[in-house]
C-alpha cells in the first residue's frame, strides 16, 4: 500500500496585482484586482514504504508548497492527498506525530540551551519511549558521533553540525515519513557527504520513507533512485533516475578563459572550429554566459572532453579552464525540449 | 500536560541564560517604584487619606501593579507576530501539540524567570526598605488563584495581538495601543479607587483590572473580606472563559490565512 498518495492535487493562490508608486501603493488599499496563481497545478503521484524520492524543481516550480500540503499545513485548492491513509489538514495535531519534517533555513532546536535539552523536549513531545530515545539517541552517536555536541549551546555550533543534529532531531521519535526541504543548502562537501550518509543509514536501518527537496544534483544522485521533477505546478517527469542520468550522465560543461575574448564573435569562431571537427549535433553546444568564459557542453560518451579540449587549445589562447557538472536547471531545460520523449 | 510542561521548563532555561536582561529589568523597575514614591508623596502632601486610601496604601499597590505588570511582559505578541510574519510558525505547526497552549506554556517560562529575577528581590525591597505592610491570611490563597488567572487573561490578549499579524505586517501601532489601554484601564498606572464613580462602575466589570487590579488589591487591601474576594475571582474566572473562547475563534479564522492563502 502506498504512504503516499497524492490525485490530481492543485492549490492556487489569490495574488493581489500591484500598482507601481506611491499612487498605485494607496490604490492597492482598496483594490479587488486579484490573479490566480497555480503553485501546484494537478500533480498525481504514489510513494512506497521506505522510498526515497526527489523532489526536485527550480525556485518557484511548487515543490513546498506540496510539501505544506502533505505536512497539513496547507489546505488544497482541490484533489486528494493521503499522507498515511489520513488527510493531512484534518486532525493535524495527530497526523504530524508519524512525520519529521527538516527545513533546510530554519531549525527546531533550542538556540540558547545545550543541544541535548531539545532532544529531550522533543522526547516529551512525540511521546518517545525511554527505551526508544535511548536506540535513537546511541545509532546518532554512532552515525555522526553526536554526542560530542550534546553540551554545546546550538547558537554555537556550525551550520553543518546544526543540520546534524536537526536531521537526527526530526528522525528521534521514529516517523514513518520524513520531509527533507534542502537539507544540504549552504554546506561544504565533506559536511555534505556526512549529512547524505546519515540520511541513507537511516532509511536503511528504519525503513523510514524519505521525501528529499534539493537544488544539488549530487544529493540526488547519492541517494535517490527515483525522481519527481516538476516545475510550474506541473510533474515533468516521474520515475527511475538512471533514465535520466543516462541521458544526461554524459554531459559536462567545460569553461575555457579565451583571450583575447571578442564576446559573440569568439563563441562563433569556438563553434566553428569544433563543429569542423566533430560534425554539428546535439552532442556539442557552445555559448557564453560571462565575460571571458566560453562554455562548451559536450557528451563524454560521444566524444571525449579532454579531446575537445585539446582542439580547442590549439586554435585558441586559454588561460584557464573549468569543469561544470550538469545543473538541474539544464536537465529541465532539455526535458522541455523533449528529450524523454 | 507534562510535554507542555517541559516547554515552560526549557524557557525558563533560556531565560536564566539571559540573566544580564533580568538585572537590568530590576533596575529600570526599582527606579520606576522610588519615581512613584515621590510623584504620589507629593499628590498626597498632607492629606492622611486620598479616596480611603492612604499613601503607604496607594504606593505599595502602584509599586506592585508595576512590578506585576513587568513580570507579565513575556513579549508573546511580538514574538508571535515575528514568527507568523517570517514563517517559523510552521516549526510550530508540525509538532503534535496545540499551538496556543504551547505559547502559553512556553510564555510562563518567562514570565517565571520575571517572578522569581525580578519580583521577589522588588518586594524584599519594598518590605525591608520602605517597610511595606499587606495583611497575610487567607488572602494569600486568594491572591496565588487571582494570580493565574491574571497572568491568563494577559496571555490571552497579548496572544490575540499577536495574531493580527496575520492580516498586518506591522505590530507597532497595536500593540502600543493595547499596553496603553491595559496600563491606564487595569489600575496600574493609577488605583482604580482614583476614578470618577461611573468610570469606576465600568471599569470593575471590564478584563483589564482583572488583570492588575484584582490581584493586588486581594494582596493588600485590608477592607477587603472573603466575599469581595470570590466576587473578584468570579469576575476574573468569566472573563478568562469568555476571552478563551474569543481567541480560539480568532486563531480558527486567522490561522486560515496561513492554510489557505499561503500567508
Amino acid at each position: 500500500m502506498s504512504i503516499i498518495e497524492i490525485k490530481n492535487l492543485t492549490k492556487h493562490f489569490k495574488v493581489l496585482n500591484r500598482r507601481e508608486g506611491l499612487l498605485g501603493a494607496a490604490r492597492d488599499l482598496f483594490s479587488t484586482d486579484y490573479k490566480m496563481i497555480k503553485a501546484v497545478d494537478d500533480i498525481s503521484f504514489e510513494i512506497q514504504p521506505g522510498e526515497i524520492v526527489g523532489y526536485i524543481g527550480p525556485n518557484g516550480a511548487g515543490k513546498s508548497t506540496t510539501i505544506k500540503m502533505m505536512t497539513g499545513i496547507l489546505k488544497p485548492t482541490s484533489g486528494m492527498i493521503l499522507v498515511n491513509g489520513q488527510i493531512p489538514y484534518k486532525n493535524r495535531q495527530r497526523n504530524v506525530q508519524n512525520i519529521g519534517v527538516i527545513f533546510g533555513q530554519r531549525t527546531q532546536l533550542w538556540w540558547d540551551l545545550p543541544v541535548i535539552e531539545s532532544f529531550k523536549l522533543l522526547k516529551e513531545i512525540y511521546r518517545v519511549d525511554q527505551q526508544t530515545y535511548d536506540r535513537q539517541m546511541g545509532m546518532f552517536n554512532e552515525l555522526s558521533n553526536l554526542k560530542a555536541l550534546h553540551s554545546q549551546a546550538v547558537r554555537s555550533l556550525s551550520l553543518g553540525q546544526r543540520m546534524l543534529c536537526d536531521i537526527a532531531a526530526s528522525f528521534l521519535h521514529n516517523p514513518r515519513i520524513v520531509f527533507l526541504d534542502e537539507p544540504t543548502i549552504g554546506l561544504d562537501v565533506s559536511i555534505k557527504a556526512k549529512i547524505r550518509d546519515l540520511i541513507k543509514e537511516l532509511n536503511r536501518t528504519q525503513n523510514t520513507t524519505i521525501i528529499l527537496t534539493t537544488h544539488d544534483i549530487g544529493d540526488v544522485e547519492a541517494l535517490c533512485s527515483r525522481i519527481i521533477i516538476i516545475d510550474q505546478g506541473r510533474v515533468l517527469y516521474d520515475g527511475d533516475i538512471k533514465r535520466v542520468h543516462q541521458l544526461f550522465g554524459g554531459f559536462r560543461t567545460l569553461k575555457a578563459h579565451v583571450v583575447p575574448f571578442l564576446g559573440d564573435e569568439t563563441v562563433e569562431q569556438v563553434r566553428r572550429v569544433l563543429e569542423d571537427c566533430y560534425g554539428q549535433s546535439e552532442n556539442l553546444t557552445v555559448r557564453s554566459r560571462e565575460t571571458g568564459w566560453v562554455n562548451i557542453t559536450v557528451n563524454q560518451d560521444k566524444m571525449p572532453l579532454l579531446e575537445v579540449l585539446n582542439v580547442a587549445m590549439s586554435n585558441f589562447e586559454i588561460k584557464d579552464v573549468q569543469i561544470v557538472e550538469i545543473t538541474l536547471e539544464s536537465i529541465i531545460r532539455r526535458l522541455y525540449d523533449g528529450a524523454l520523449k | 500536560m507534562k510535554r507542555y510542561l517541559h516547554l515552560t521548563k526549557n524557557t525558563y532555561m533560556v531565560g536564566l541564560v539571559w540573566r544580564f536582561n533580568a538585572i537590568f529589568t530590576v533596575l529600570s523597575n526599582l527606579f520606576y517604584i522610588v519615581v512613584i514614591y515621590f510623584l504620589w508623596k507629593n499628590i498626597y502632601g498632607s492629606q492622611a487619606t486620598l479616596r480611603e486610601m492612604t499613601f503607604p496604601q496607594t504606593f505599595i499597590y502602584l509599586a506592585l501593579t508595576s512590578s506585576l505588570f513587568v513580570v507579565f511582559k513575556t513579549f508573546v505578541d511580538w514574538q508571535i507576530s515575528r514568527d507568523i510574519i517570517s514563517g517559523v510558525i510552521t516549526m510550530d505547526l508540525i509538532k503534535p501539540l496545540d499551538y496556543q497552549v504551547s505559547v502559553l506554556f512556553r510564555s510562563a517560562g518567562f514570565m517565571l524567570v520575571q517572578l522569581t529575577l525580578i519580583a521577589l528581590p522588588t518586594l524584599v525591597i519594598l518590605l525591608v526598605v520602605f517597610h511595606a505592610q499587606m495583611p497575610i491570611g487567607i488572602n494569600l490563597l486568594f491572591f496565588a488563584i487571582s494570580l493565574v488567572l491574571a497572568y491568563l487573561l494577559s496571555f490571552m490578549i497579548d496572544y490575540m495581538v499577536g495574531l493580527t499579524s496575520f492580516y498586518t505586517q506591522s505590530l507597532w501601532g497595536i500593540s502600543t495601543a493595547k499596553e496603553i489601554i491595559v496600563l491606564v484601564l487595569s489600575g496600574a498606572l493609577i488605583p482604580i479607587r482614583f476614578f470618577p464613580d461611573a468610570l469606576r462602575n465600568v471599569l470593575v466589570y471590564l478584563p483589564f483590572q482583572a488583570i492588575y487590579n484584582a490581584p493586588i488589591s486581594i494582596l493588600t487591601d485590608p477592607i477587603l473580606r472573603t466575599p469581595d474576594y470570590l466576587n473578584m475571582l468570579g469576575i476574573q474566572l468569566l472573563w478568562v472563559i469568555a476571552i478563551l473562547v474569543i481567541s480560539r475563534l480568532f486563531y480558527a479564522q486567522a490561522i486560515k490565512v496561513l492554510t489557505i492563502a499561503g500567508g
